[in-house]
């Protein structure tokens, strides 16, 4: 495996991998961010998800009983 | 001939096992980083909702902490 620095210049592989990795990176989060969900500086538009579904989950029992 | 021991990204054999080993090592390093986050971004928000969506997941938790709540 080793071999493959034979081919490849180190220098250009490190370049290369780090400039992927941070776009990479920096697109993923820009994605997160722009989802209710997994904001994580906004929290989501409606309180917490959780607790939307605390009151849904409350109105299901109470339709039951 | 001096081109012999030498290939073609210009590196010889040793410089090439000795760059791989910090290659490998580093590469190990960044994984497991990765991985950690993983698991704490999982725990905090999981990202696979499931047919039913993310109501289960979120509503399943919030069920179990306000029946515990409630027998408190």
């Amino acid at each position: 495996m080793w071999r493959i620095w034979l081919l490849f210049d180190p220098r250009r592989v490190l370049v290369a991998l780090g400039t992927f990795l941070f776009v990479l990176a920096l697109l993923i989060h820009f994605i997160l961010l722009s989802t209710d969900r997994f904001n994580w500086l906004e929290g989501t538009s409606s309180g917490a998800a959780a607790s939307v579904q605390v009151s849904s989950v409350t109105y299901e029992r109470r339709d039951l009983v | 001939m001096d081109n012999q021991d030498k290939s073609l990204s210009g590196l010889s054999e040793q410089e090439a096992k000795e760059f791989h080993k910090i290659f490998v090592v580093s590469f190990i390093v960044f994984t497991a980083i990765a991985i950690i986050a993983h698991i704490l971004a999982w725990q905090w928000r999981p990202w696979l909702p499931g047919p039913e969506g993310y109501a289960v997941i979120d509503g399943t938790k919030a069920a179990i902490g306000s029946f515990i709540a409630s027998i408190s």
